[in-house]
């Protein structure tokens, strides 16, 4: 998967966590209390299953999770890292 | 009815459970909740099974259950003792945090003993003032070089009067976490908790710290990720033993009503020829069926990781404590003042039920979450007309 399929799947995956129909792929959804207290679960196993990576203990960082671009980022990152 | 739905290994394990429940559980519950307390010896027969680590995967030792197959260990125990299955769900919430998000020497020090049910572990997350909000948690760990202080209290904690291992959460300089404490740890103090309206003979208890130290390294997962990692996705095992224990409440309570509608006669007519007991009996039918339906598919999209499954698992656990609640009120009616003596099985039903609807997320925490994601579905245009 392309790194523009993957912020398409991230967004559209953010919409229906948040409940929006557009979001600011900078705006932390944790921060702003747009998303209830099972996102962080909803959102690892989104990561895990569609991108086939493994979320480890020294991923936790919520710097790696609050926005688009920041799971884009980690995502960029783990995809290196596994390549 | 479940049976034709689920795979041939799934089938051949709720045999075993379902035998096991009515030689061990079953004719010995009743006795257990006037006691207030679980014999030591159905605890060992479970871990000889290897239940207690059923979902352990293959590789660390488990019988690596799919979500679907814990549940049915949790509904036919349930049948027998709603206490028990809060020994299923407190122990294996423990068991998977560790496996799923321990660090290489806990998994090492813990992971093997709690998997062979020689170790026994309790989620300490509840506090009189913080139960379902646990925004509010008062316990606190503070850091002092290589050692964590632990100051607060945790109250009604399921089977900490025989645990060995406590999954605690508090704050950490503010952050939510989630830490494990042995029990032979110094300045923690384990107190029965006794006279609870139901699971009575679930072993509860209050823990009191006082600077009570554990390593640095017993912190699981990481500051901050206590409440929105840790303890969610331990509460996600946590409500599927609630809600599958609930079908086998709703079971007990339908089977125990039945055999008294066809034993008991009033003005001449048995129970059983009289609508109104057919109409009661019809309703618990059809909500068992109900709710089996709605509690497999919500095992079955967390087997396969689908989007909603968090959501269809608080709604399994929403609806079948409902129904379970009613099934046993029911099942007291039918039963007359029988049902009302603390000896009787369908009163310990009663009792339990009430309790399934109040653990691991009170049924209104249950609705808030499930009708805000509602709202959102609806809102975003996402939503089917069957969704």
């Amino acid at each position: 998967m392309d790194v523009f399929a993957r912020k398409k799947l991230v967004s559209d995956y953010f919409f229906k966590l948040a409940g929006k129909q557009d979001l600011d792929e900078a705006i932390d959804i944790f921060e702003t209390g747009l998303v209830n207290s099972l996102a962080t679960i909803q959102l690892i196993s989104f990561l895990e299953k569609n991108f086939k990576i493994k979320v480890e203990i020294d991923d936790l960082d919520r710097a790696n999770f609050r926005s688009i671009q920041a799971v884009c980022g980690f995502l960029d990152r783990k995809v290196a890292v596994n390549a | 009815m479940l049976n034709r739905f689920l795979i041939p290994a799934q089938n051949a394990y709720l045999q075993a459970f379902e035998d096991f429940a009515a030689t061990e559980v079953a004719p010995f519950a009743d006795a257990w909740d006037l006691q207030e307390a679980t014999p030591h010896a159905v605890v060992q027969a479970l871990a000889s099974k290897g239940w207690l680590g059923g979902l352990a995967k293959p590789e660390n030792g488990g019988l690596g259950f799919d979500a679907t197959t814990f549940g049915l260990l949790n509904m036919a125990i349930g049948a027998g003792s709603g206490s028990l299955t809060g020994l299923l769900n407190v122990h294996s919430m423990v068991l998977k945090t560790i496996e799923d998000w321990g660090t290489a020497e806990q998994k090492q020090r813990f992971l093997p003993a709690l998997v062979k049910g020689e170790l026994l572990g309790a989620f300490a997350q509840t506090e009189v003032a913080a139960g379902g909000d646990s925004t509010n948690l008062g316990t606190r760990f503070e850091v002092q070089g290589d050692a964590l202080t632990i100051t607060g209290q945790k109250t009604w904690i399921t089977y900490a009067q025989i645990a060995d291992l406590f999954l605690v959460f508090g704050k950490l300089q503010g952050l939510d976490t989630a830490v494990l404490v042995p029990r032979s740890t110094p300045g923690l103090t384990v107190t029965p908790k006794k006279n609870m309206l139901g699971f009575k003979s679930a072993g509860l208890a209050i823990l009191d710290f006082a600077d009570c130290k554990v390593p640095v390294s017993h912190i699981v997962g990481k500051p901050g990720f206590g409440q929105s990692l840790i303890s969610t996705a331990a509460l996600d095992y946590g409500r599927i033993s609630v809600a599958w224990a609930a079908l086998g409440v709703q079971q007990a309570a339908l089977a125990a009503s039945a055999h008294r509608a066809r034993a008991r006669s009033t003005f001449g007519t048995l129970l059983a020829d009289q609508g109104i007991i057919r109409g009661y009996l019809a309703d618990m039918s059809g909500n068992l069926l109900a709710s089996q339906l709605v509690c497999l598919s919500a095992t079955r999209a967390k087997e396969a990781r689908e989007e909603d499954a968090l959501e269809q698992i608080l709604q399994a656990k929403l609806l079948a404590s409902q129904r379970a609640g009613e099934a046993a009120d029911k099942a007291v009616q039918i039963h007359g003042g029988h049902g009302c003596d603390e000896a009787n099985g369908v009163s310990r039903l009663y009792r339990d039920a009430k309790i399934l609807q109040v653990v691991e997320g009170s049924n209104e925490l249950q609705k808030m979450l499930i009708g805000r994601a509602v709202c959102d579905r609806y809102h975003n245009g996402t939503a089917s007309a069957f969704s």
